[in-house]
């Protein structure tokens, strides 16, 4: 497999007046072709921080790319996202061309000024001055029908409020595959709408995916959505990847404390009733500074002054399964 | 796991919200809540399951007389005194607040951001006219329940994680002893990692005070790991009710079966194409209907269910469902326990 995006040794700092933020640590991740990238952490891991860094939207300052490079199609056109300005027609034709992005509230990343169908042809008329008025319109239509959108005619002339927050999504996934991306990134897609809407959308992303040949880049703090969806899962705590590897692997056979924790303190259904292990203390606060290991203070099999004072290196196994922790050294 | 003592009986709850859509234009309703019956028995844990718009938020705060009632009746009777919320004047409600509490979702909008710990803590007692020095016993012996210390008192709620925070919303419903407290998605808008310290807390305060919980949810992993019994609602009613194993292992309405095939399952790796997925959305609530209310998406339906007045009948062992094809039909659940020893 081809890999499409690399990420390496990613650092972001946010400058602020109370302090700077590590939003990421040395973040080093790949994604391939085809492939369904799961990126786990909840909130303040930098999962947010690194889809915004890709796409170049994140706003410059605050936020500070302090090194490292990602790069798109590193074995053809390894081009430099991190190096090109974000304002400009180079990274406005990487946008929604190459990668493209679904958003996690549904109501407030619609305009409600415009109808459904200016803003989801709006992207496919600045980025393909050739077509034709009507081609536009035909492109959009077919793909609102493709996301499952009834009578997509009559719903191209409404407005966003008019529809409920499983409709908008669809829209907004219709949307995001105007330009025929390779890779879709879906930031907590699911998480403002219900099970059975959620089920529904998982469902579309799983089919669009492969029908559009794309890979995608699934980012939520749900275990169960992630284990279903991913094929290779990112771990993140407080701005570092933690652990990564194959969907099954990092399940069943979780390497770092940190996602063994997690694994054992949320309520599944599948399993049977046991008593939860809650992670004790919570997430430390952003400004912290951490010279040794980020889970630290919450961790349980800790070893003592190492984890306290050294980085944790990477380890990586055969099968591919990487780990950041001291137990593993 | 509960006595057989009922302390709080619901009989037909109605919540309708008006909705006035013009000023000559006839006013229509919102049913929020449209009819539910239930009891609940001293000591037990009742989850209220359902998507959003079900309801069950509006039967919470009803419950709590944050709403008035449309119609109905809520009775309270927990040995020593016994009120019906509708018709009790103003010290019955006052006695009934206090025995009824509830714990919102949001733990950073519903603490005030100007008064510190203390005096959100307190502010029940206060209310409800305790004199001053068991106020501050009271207080620092809550706040130890819930396993915040001392020094945290004289902070105000911005200086506190979001777990930290419902741990002081806790505080707050448990200080003046309620009975029964009503947990409104208490753990939706927490951490994975925090989600499991909240619910583990709930559980130790009720093994160690009896209290009944009426726990609102739309997580059915949450509402499995803590609930007795189970009531599934729908478009304002309730569909589907009975305990934790009936409904999860063998549901006996279609919405029900939907719900539990929907949640994303560990377990479920790359199982495409599996789901039996629940096509179309919930109901437009301002609409008058005779019929089911979820027949528009039922995958069972036949056209005597769009025909047929919703009613909750029995099908065994006080398991209730609002499904009238429920005996021609077979639903699946989640048989896990069957399989492990």
């Amino acid at each position: 497999m081809q890999r499409i995006l690399e990420v390496k040794d990613l650092s972001i700092n946010f400058y602020l007046r109370e302090g700077v933020v590590h939003a990421l640590t040395d973040v080093n991740f790949e994604v391939f072709e085809n492939e369904t990238l799961g990126v786990i952490g909840e909130s303040g891991s930098g999962k947010s921080v690194t889809v915004q860094s890709i796409l170049g939207i994140l706003s410059q300052p605050p936020a500070k790319i302090v090194s490292g490079s990602i790069r798109f199609e590193p074995e053809s056109r390894n081009l430099e996202l991190n190096l090109l300005p974000t304002y400009g027609d180079t990274y406005r034709n990487v946008r929604w061309n190459d990668i493209s992005m679904i958003f996690q509230e549904p109501m407030s990343s619609f305009s409600p000024l415009h109808s459904i169908g200016d803003q989801i042809s709006e992207a496919l008329t600045l980025h393909r001055p050739e077509l034709s008025e009507t081609d536009v319109l035909s492109v959009c239509l077919g793909l609102l029908e493709k996301v499952g959108i009834p009578s997509p005619a009559m719903f191209f002339k409404r407005y966003p409020h008019e529809f409920s927050g499983g409709m908008r999504q669809r829209a907004m996934i219709a949307m995001a595959l105007v330009c025929n991306p390779k890779i879709l990134i879906a930031d907590e897609p699911t998480t403002a709408l219900d099970v059975t809407i959620e089920a529904q959308i998982l469902e579309l992303l799983e089919s669009i995916k492969s029908e559009f040949n794309m890979s995608m880049i699934y980012i939520s703090h749900d275990l169960a959505v992630i284990g279903e969806i991913s094929d290779r899962i990112l771990v993140m705590y407080l701005g570092r990847v933690v652990e990564s590897g194959v969907a099954d692997e990092v399940i069943d056979n979780p390497l770092h404390p940190y996602t063994r924790a997690l694994l054992k303190s949320i309520p599944k259904i599948d399993q049977p009733i046991e008593s939860l292990d809650p992670i004790e203390g919570s997430i430390p606060s952003p400004f912290e500074v951490h010279t040794g290991c980020p889970f630290y203070s919450r961790c349980t099999e800790r070893l003592g002054e190492i984890c306290l004072r050294q980085k944790p290196a990477h380890k990586t196994y055969n099968n591919g399964h990487k780990v950041s922790c001291h137990l593993h050294a | 796991m509960h006595d057989e003592k009922v302390i709080l009986q619901v009989n037909d709850l109605k919540k309708y919200f008006s909705l006035r859509t013009g000023f000559f234009s006839e006013t229509r309703y919102i049913r929020a809540v449209d009819g539910v019956s239930f009891e609940l028995y001293k000591g037990e844990t009742l989850g209220i399951i359902g998507e959003s718009g079900c309801g069950k938020s509006t039967l919470g705060r009803s419950l709590v007389n944050l709403y008035n009632i449309t119609s109905g009746s809520v009775l309270y009777n927990d040995g020593d005194q016994k009120i019906n919320l509708i018709n009790a004047n103003d010290r019955e409600k006052k006695n009934y607040t206090k025995s009824v509490q509830i714990i919102f979702q949001d733990p950073f909008s519903s603490l005030n951001p100007r008064i510190n710990v203390f005096e959100t803590v307190a502010e029940p007692l206060i209310i409800h006219r305790y004199p001053k020095e068991e106020i501050e016993q009271k207080v620092s012996e809550v706040i130890a329940q819930v396993g915040l210390r001392d020094e945290h008192l004289r902070r105000y709620p911005h200086s506190f994680s979001g777990g930290q925070r419902q741990r002081i919303g806790i505080a707050r419903s448990l200080i003046i002893s309620p009975k029964v407290i009503i947990c409104d998605e208490a753990v939706s808008a927490l951490d994975v990692s925090v989600q499991a310290q909240i619910i583990n807390l709930l559980k130790e305060l009720q093994a160690r005070y009896h209290y009944s919980y009426i726990f609102i949810s739309h997580d059915m992993s949450v509402i499995r790991h803590i609930c007795d019994r189970i009531a599934v609602m729908y478009a304002g009613r309730i569909v589907e009710f009975g305990t934790k194993e009936e409904v999860l292992n063998s549901p006996k309405h279609p919405y029900t079966e939907a719900l539990l095939d929907a949640v994303p399952k560990i377990s479920n790796r790359k199982s495409k194409g599996k789901r039996k997925i629940l096509s179309g959305e919930p109901p437009d609530l301002s609409r008058e209907r005779i019929g089911c209310n979820m027949f528009e998406r039922c995958g069972y339906r036949i056209d005597a269910c769009q025909a047929t007045p919703m009613k909750l009948s029995d099908v065994g062992s006080h398991h209730l469902t609002a499904c009238m094809r429920t005996k021609e039909i077979q639903l699946n659940g989640l048989s896990i326990e069957a399989k492990q020893p």
